[in-house]
């Protein structure tokens, strides 16, 4: 590294060089063991304007604008977590195969004895059952 | 051990779960530089928070879709509150406003002490005043500390055209400060 690229970095990166590029600072720092007299002054007239910078400091953000951000992040949806609860608890499977048996049985029997009509409903009932979203492979 | 790349990935992971304890530690982390910039590019805190606020909902939409270990989150945030102040900035010089900018640079006065606070008006007033381009470099690289080569890459210009922008930057800055620099 020569004097004039030693003047470039200082002037673009300022005047401490443990801030300027990593590639450049073990040149950098052989330079100013070689020459302190030619780099020191180089440094030093760019601390100032680093000074300043350093000066202006942005406020925290507000409270509210947290509050903000956080309630537009996206939430677990709630069937899920209380899905999830019954299947914990046992509930879960419990109601599902009481709910499967009955449908079972209702098919069996309809089979049998259920008029039109009655197919119908018993129809209706399976589909309603559907509807319900019950997770049998346990999953929450 | 995990990187900041990593362990911003698996964050990013759990808020597309709807984590709200991964939602809480990603802004933690996130918030303050990303205000940070938007209030050195656009001096102007009201503008600053509506910039950051939109930013997150981007990250919260984001999170499902997003890959690990295919970019940083960093650059990706950066990269669009960059964008919107650009957006904000380009709207200001379309439609001039009666109202002056927040901060004004006051000047050097007798009797005007170098209170820290003081001096920090007068820069952000004076890193106002500088060239879109060449503020951005300032604020990429003296505040948001980022290596020279990701603020290259997040201006979309080479090594030596973000030294330029910087060097340029840095010697407006001075003779706008020149009784503090």
């Amino acid at each position: 590294m020569d004097l004039n690229r030693f003047a470039d970095l200082a002037l673009a990166y300022g005047g401490d060089v443990s801030r300027w590029p990593a590639t450049e600072r073990e040149a950098a720092t052989l330079l100013m063991a070689a020459s302190p007299e030619a780099t020191s002054p180089l440094l030093a007239s760019q601390s100032d304007l680093d000074w300043a910078l350093e000066s202006w400091r942005t406020p925290r953000p507000r409270e509210a604008l947290e509050a903000a951000i956080l309630a537009s992040a996206p939430v677990q949806r709630p069937a899920r977590l209380w899905r999830g609860w019954l299947w914990r608890t046992g509930l879960g499977a419990g109601l599902a195969a009481a709910g499967l048996a009955g449908v079972v049985a209702g098919v069996v029997l309809s089979g049998a004895v259920a008029t039109m009509g009655e197919l119908e409903v018993i129809t209706a009932a399976v589909s309603a059952y559907d509807t319900l979203d019950l997770d049998l492979s346990g999953g929450v | 051990m995990a990187s900041a790349q990593d362990r911003d990935d698996e964050l990013l992971g759990r808020v597309a779960q709807g984590d709200p304890a991964a939602v809480r530690a990603l802004m933690a982390r996130k918030l303050t530089p990303i205000y940070g910039l938007a209030v050195r590019m656009l001096g102007d805190a009201a503008e600053a928070e509506d910039v950051t606020q939109e930013v997150f909902l981007r990250a919260w939409r984001q999170a499902p879709h997003w890959t690990p270990g295919a970019a940083r989150l960093d650059t990706w945030l950066y990269r669009v509150a960059l964008n919107l102040c650009y957006d904000r900035l380009r709207r200001r010089r379309e439609v001039p406003t009666e109202t002056p900018p927040e901060q004004t640079d006051e000047g050097p006065a007798p009797d005007r002490g170098l209170e820290a606070a003081d001096v920090g008006i007068r820069v952000a007033a004076a890193l106002a005043r500088l060239p879109d381009r060449q503020r951005e470099a300032v604020v990429l690289s003296h505040y948001q500390e980022l290596g020279n080569v990701e603020a290259a890459g997040l201006m979309g210009v080479s090594v030596e055209a973000l030294e330029s922008l910087l060097s340029r930057g840095r010697r407006a800055l001075r003779v706008a400060l020149a009784d503090l620099a």
